[in-house]
């Protein structure tokens, strides 16, 4: 997969960079057992310090998408390594904040609804295949 | 006849050469960046961009013609055949002012804002997969010129009691010697040293082609990936053959040189000649044809998604386009801004060392060669 990093975004680097690992994995574009490249290449070859990838791998690690390993370096865990039904508190959590700001911008439940599908779509196209 | 031939003659081919290339080097670089200034896609055939380009294809092969009719002139006149090989290095000087100074230009049209169009996001793009596939021949492959290299260390050796006590080190055009060293351990070693320093040069240079930082288009970054997968793997081959070819040459003269082996010198003295000449040929050829980075390699790949943002913007960390100079970036090895290969991160530690320690190595070279 691409991943894109931003050094002038609000967003830390480290979080840009987990962010952008679990949407390969939800889109598919990062598979089961594939391996990420190590923390010394990565920061090479983005350019960024060495802490700031292994923060980031750590994070990944923490929350069980993927597994670090002495050998095999940096593995994308099973789908069934990953799941977690408990998710739904985390995300009404963070729902909340964004379901209130689009309420007083005025999108409606459907317009929100919609979206919602659609990036649904977007994800689940790793599952199906 | 060697004495009164103008030095000029041996030089003209070379000076051709780099004003050659000093002329086509802007032109093959990747399409986004312009004399080592990046600009956005919209940008690259804008009105004030080809003025730019213009003023430079006209005015740099004016500048060279001029400068090879004052070289075949001034060593007409003097006939010295070392300040040759100094008007090569002013070339090269000019050719590397003329790119500073285009690059300022370029610089100019990109801090004026009335010229630019309005800003999007600039990222790194890196591709988690880029080191999956081979990047570069299996080092393994140099224990071919290791062999070599040992077998001329191994038959000097052995041969070293018969080995002349004045070995010749130059000859002319007429194959004449026109210089002899007395017989030392050094001097018997001398080809088979130089072997060696070769062969460590090139397994390093596989090395940097294999590790330098990725390099991938934000705009294009499928057709930019797998470019410079190409790019990596032809000139790692490349390197591998010039490296063996070279040292079996060396290995040629040594034998020749030593009297280990009949060769008659002349012929040798031209067959290294020649074989330098292919690998300098080849290099233009690659160069040419694979642009840098690969820019220039055909890719029929269509991009999954139009990308909004645009490359990164580090100009800043390139001084004149030339030196890369980031204290914040952990790579040593990247790609150049100007011209075809890779080049180094002068604020890594390392760089400064690797460099200090190739101009000793040059420096006492040529001091060993004089003295």
């Amino acid at each position: 997969m691409y991943i894109n990093i931003n050094f002038k975004s609000k967003t830390p680097i480290y979080l840009q960079l987990r962010n952008q690992i679990v949407k390969g994995i939800a889109k598919g574009e990062l598979e089961e057992g594939e391996t990420l490249p190590s923390v010394r290449r990565m920061a090479k070859d983005i350019g960024i310090n060495m802490h700031t990838v292994n923060k980031s791998y750590k994070v990944l690690e923490n929350q069980g998408f993927v597994s670090i390993h002495k050998r095999k370096g940096v593995q994308v865990n099973s789908w069934e390594e990953m799941h977690h039904p408990d998710f739904i508190v985390e995300l009404n959590k963070r729902l909340e904040t964004l379901i209130s700001e689009a309420f007083c911008r005025g999108l409606s439940k459907e317009d929100i609804s919609k979206t919602i599908g659609e990036l649904y779509q977007k994800f689940s196209r790793g599952i199906n295949d | 006849m060697t004495e009164t031939m103008n030095p000029f003659w041996f030089y003209l081919p070379f000076m051709i050469i780099i004003a050659f290339f000093g002329y086509i080097i802007p032109m093959l670089s990747r399409k986004n960046i312009i004399f080592g200034v990046k600009f956005p896609h919209s940008m690259q055939d804008s009105e004030d961009v080809l003025q730019i380009k213009k003023h430079f294809k006209i005015s740099f092969p004016i500048f060279m013609i001029f400068f090879i009719i004052f070289s075949g002139i001034f060593l007409a006149n003097t006939r010295d055949l070392n300040l040759g090989g100094l008007l090569i290095i002013i070339q090269a000087l000019i050719m590397f002012i003329f790119y500073a100074y285009f690059n300022k230009k370029m610089k100019a049209i990109k801090s004026d804002p009335s010229k630019m169009p309005p800003r999007t996001e600039a990222v790194v793009t890196v591709d988690t997969s880029f080191r999956n596939k081979n990047l570069t021949i299996s080092s393994l492959w140099y224990i071919l010129p290791l062999v070599i290299v040992l077998l001329n260390f191994g038959i000097v050796a052995l041969n070293y009691h018969s080995i002349p006590q004045k070995i010749p080190m130059n000859y002319d055009f007429s194959g004449e010697v026109t210089n002899y060293a007395s017989k030392t351990f050094f001097t018997s070693f001398l080809m088979p040293l130089l072997s060696l320093f070769f062969l460590v040069i090139f397994f390093f240079i596989n090395l940097i082609i294999k590790y330098a930082k990725q390099n991938i288009d934000t705009a294009q970054p499928k057709k930019s990936s797998v470019q410079n997968r190409i790019f990596r793997y032809k000139w790692s081959k490349f390197t591998f053959l010039s490296g063996t070819a070279l040292i079996l040459s060396l290995f040629l003269s040594s034998l020749s040189q030593l009297e280990i082996y009949p060769l008659p010198p002349y012929y040798v003295f031209f067959f290294v000649m020649f074989i330098i000449f292919i690998i300098v040929f080849s290099a233009i050829y690659l160069s040419l044809k694979l642009g840098q980075s690969g820019a220039k390699i055909r890719v029929n790949i269509e991009e999954e998604e139009e990308q909004k943002a645009e490359d990164y913007d580090d100009d800043k960390y390139w001084k004149s386009g030339i030196f890369y100079y980031n204290p914040d970036d952990p790579a040593i090895f990247v790609e150049k801004r100007i011209g075809v290969g890779w080049t180094m991160n002068f604020a890594n530690p390392v760089a400064i060392i690797i460099s200090i320690g190739l101009i000793a190595i040059i420096v006492i070279s040529i001091v060993m060669g004089i003295t």
